[in-house]
């Protein structure tokens, strides 16, 4: 496989009050034509990631809101698998190169969140769940029946969950474009406000604007970050149907395709950028993804064999959590913030892991050198 | 939860009503979307029914915990009715022995 990231942008995460919708977009296009120094006209077809601007900002059609960026019109659509509409464009602007069709394609993932109420938002958010089987559920709510699951079942602790926070709230700091830069205590999560038991306000990723974007293209580049692998798994949309509450299958079918597509193991992974929606949502994902043992990752994030100087560093930019969760961004800012680390030298194996739903949807891309 | 939704879930109900079942997860939701913010707070329950498991909402403001016995039962599941309509729904009740 030969595609290379020859371009990315990632814009500030942030309650984003002075930009609307179309303004994160012309943000991303600009952002990312800039870092990749190409002809804007070489862009042979554009994938935007996004989950719910129809009931955030009433735009649909966000494909060709994007393709009038451009003189040329590139045709365009959109892509959307909840939080996982970033994980599933990349997916699907690789294939469209695997293919031949395109040379240079760009991925844009944008939501615009905080223009409607938190309960307003909580609505938009779990139409992602099961309409006709989890009624009366919300994101919080169904996350927190897979941690009471995983407590019951493994011995998770508050502590541990809490240890994942502020894990990640202290790599923002390395991140401008974070939207938190704040440090947090084992006590301040475990005080926070209750949201939905076991999960507090700080277990939960924030309610974020944002946009990022990345150029992949099949055309000699003198850009180092490369797409090694990548898999897509899928699971039942509600959690009542699962075989098994302890895990997300999707992420492991997903990382078996990655995995075996990039020729390396889990060993051979410096670092990833995983999906902590929230932070159970972490705990499960290096569970699935191989890094840890099933039912040891708590424990081992806790002891800080998740950060620098550990086994593996998870969630460098902040993670959801700390950097931010505008949703249809979150998968492409994972692979721009990756092959941004990639393109500075500092590491030169790694993974990004993007999760739809409570778990139905999962997409892994291994980057490398 | 619009009418023919409604009407559709209605369908359900029979399959479920009177079954026992046991509680395998529970969270007591303190935010909620804007349909049961007037219910805040409930318990969402992952309920093992033997052969299958279902997701409900907890009637009243029981306690659950893991382990707990339950039973299905009908109850109001939104506040505001929209087009004069009640809206009951599928619920689970503790079973106290």
């Amino acid at each position: 496989m030969n595609i290379k990231v020859i371009g990315n942008y990632i814009g500030k995460f942030a309650e984003l009050w002075e930009q609307s919708l179309t303004d994160l977009i012309k943000e991303g296009v600009e952002g990312v034509l800039a870092d990749a120094q190409i002809d804007p006209k070489s862009i042979d077809a554009i994938f935007v990631a996004n989950k719910a601007s129809g009931s955030f900002n009433n735009q649909r059609h966000l494909g060709a809101l994007v393709s009038e960026q451009f003189a040329h019109f590139p045709p365009a659509m959109r892509i959307e698998g909840a939080c996982a509409s970033g994980g599933l464009a990349m997916l699907a602007a690789e294939q469209a190169l695997l293919s031949g069709v395109y040379k240079t394609v760009l991925v844009l993932g944008v939501e615009k969140m905080t223009d409607v109420s938190g309960s307003e938002t909580a609505a938009i958010l779990a139409t992602a769940a099961s309409r006709e089987k989890e009624y009366g559920s919300t994101f919080p709510a169904l996350y927190a029946i897979l941690a009471n699951y995983h407590m019951n079942k493994y011995g998770t602790t508050r502590e541990q969950l809490s240890s994942v926070v502020v894990k990640n709230h202290l790599h923002a700091f390395d991140n401008p474009k974070a939207q938190f830069h704040k440090k947090f205590t084992l006590e301040d999560v475990a005080n926070s406000a209750m949201v939905a038991s076991p999960l507090r306000l700080l277990d939960c990723s924030p309610i974020s604007d944002g946009v990022a974007a990345v150029i992949l293209s099949s055309k000699p580049s003198s850009r180092k970050a490369k797409i090694l692998g990548f898999g897509h798994g899928q699971d039942t949309l509600a959690l009542a149907d699962r075989q098994d509450l302890g895990r997300l299958a999707a992420t492991e079918k997903a990382a078996k395709q990655a995995f075996l597509m990039a020729k390396l193991s889990q060993t051979d992974i410096q670092v990833a950028e995983v999906h902590d929606c929230f932070s159970i949502a972490e705990i499960l994902a290096v569970e699935d993804l191989g890094f840890f043992a099933k039912g040891k990752a708590a424990a081992a994030i806790a002891k800080g064999k998740a950060t620098y100087g550990g086994q593996i560093v998870i969630n460098p930019s902040g993670g959801l959590k700390a950097c931010g969760h505008p949703v249809g961004a979150t998968g492409v800012k994972q692979i721009a913030f990756l092959a941004n680390l990639i393109e500075k030298g500092k590491f030169e194996r790694v993974l990004a892991h993007n999760v739809g739903g409570s778990g139905a949807t999962a997409a892994v891309n291994i980057l490398g050198i | 939860m619009n009418i023919t939704e409604y009407w559709r879930s209605n369908k359900q109900w029979s399959k479920y009503l009177g079954k026992k079942a046991k509680v395998l997860a529970v969270s007591l939701m303190e935010v909620a979307a804007s349909d049961q913010t007037a219910l805040l707070p409930y318990s969402y329950l992952l309920l093992d029914l033997e052969k299958s498991k279902i997701s409900l909402m907890g009637a009243a403001h029981q306690e659950f915990k893991i382990g707990d016995e339950v039973e299905i039962v009908l109850r109001k599941i939104k506040k505001e009715a929209q087009e004069e309509i009640i809206v009951y729904g599928l619920k689970a009740e503790k079973i106290y022995v």
